[in-house]
């Protein structure tokens, strides 16, 4: 399974509003679109942190590197680029 | 020109046409995530600011504050650049004490003062905030959680009670608010010139309706009372109903 999808997973089973049809893509604001509740900002960064064995540094805490599926992609990987 | 992207207002939508902005303060242990609804429901011309404290969200890494007199002038810092066009501030429990003292903080450094001010689930800032339950602050974790929810049931959610790595994350930032609820000292002043709408939930046992009527020693205007069906959360057990109520009362501010 390829980065993005672990991530689709992982946003997928903690979706706040989660219909059959809805479909959120690599690009999309997941805050903005309001799919996700107050404790996702949490999960998530748990989630980069422990999967991905980084530390998400107060300076990495900015909306632009967690919004959307393709960010947290490529923020996990500049990260582990070091 | 809009003002650049600040850590207290990370997560909003801006609307550069907007007519008014309106900044949310939140309850102890809430982070902006509990008005995350609100900017989609309300109407265009209002830009919904939900405030982030240090310590939460995208600032989980800052250092918590413990006293309303250090964090408030920080707010009043952070909000500064995007008082240049009319505001209103809504908070509610916490977050209204830290609202009303933010519209006195507008006074001290003769800045545009907020057009309205929303005082929601908080009693009157002159009337002790624990007198009628007692203080949590010795409470180890277990009797904290406890005590919450039998003081404002629904509080947490039940999926962070039943994650132990949750809680131990949410248990600090609420310590260290309850510090600062408990903490709070009032001092007299003036009222302020600004409309006031204290909101409350009709069952809410921690804020009783007629401790609302309280707030009016604080407006030289006029104090409106709301009260919504619910207990201490009715601000999200009944988000619909209040929103619909806000977005006809903002029409008017």
């Amino acid at each position: 399974m390829d980065i993005r999808e672990q991530i689709r997973n992982f946003i997928a089973s903690n979706l706040v509003i989660y219909e059959d049809n809805a479909k959120f893509g690599d690009d999309d604001d997941i805050f903005k679109a309001g799919f996700v509740d107050s404790m996702f900002a949490l999960k998530l960064v748990q989630y980069v942190e422990k999967e991905h064995s980084l530390r998400v540094e107060n300076d990495d805490l900015q909306l632009a590197n967690f919004n959307s599926v393709a960010n947290i992609a490529k923020f996990i990987a500049r990260k582990k680029a070091g | 020109m809009s003002p650049p992207p600040s850590r207290w207002v990370a997560s909003h939508q801006t609307r550069p046409d907007a007519r008014l902005r309106l900044f949310c303060l939140p309850y102890a242990g809430g982070s902006s995530m509990i008005y995350r609804n609100w900017s989609k429901t309300l109407s265009a011309d209002i830009e919904v600011c939900p405030v982030e404290l240090p310590g939460r969200w995208m600032r989980m890494r800052e250092p918590l504050h413990t006293d309303t007199a250090t964090l408030v002038p920080a707010i009043m810092d952070g909000l500064l650049p995007l008082m240049d066009r009319p505001f209103a501030i809504f908070g509610h429990s916490l977050g209204a004490l830290l609202a009303f003292e933010l519209a006195r903080e507008c006074r001290r450094r003769q800045v545009r003062a907020p057009s309205r001010l929303y005082v929601s689930g908080r009693r009157a800032p002159h009337l002790y905030p624990v007198a009628v339950h007692g203080s949590f602050l010795h409470l180890d974790d277990n009797g904290l959680v406890d005590a919450m929810n039998r003081r404002y049931p629904g509080g947490f959610a039940p999926e962070v009670l039943a994650d132990a790595e949750l809680l131990s994350v949410v248990l600090p930032i609420l310590r260290a608010d309850m510090v600062m609820f408990e903490g709070y000292k009032f001092r007299e002043e003036d009222p302020l010139d600004v409309p006031i709408v204290a909101l409350g939930g009709a069952n809410d046992d921690a804020t009783p309706v007629a401790d609302l009527e309280d707030w009016r020693r604080h407006s030289s205007k006029n104090l409106d009372l709301r009260t919504f069906d619910g207990h201490h959360f009715f601000l999200h057990t009944c988000e619909a109903a209040l929103l619909e109520w806000l977005a006809t009362d903002l029409k008017s501010t």
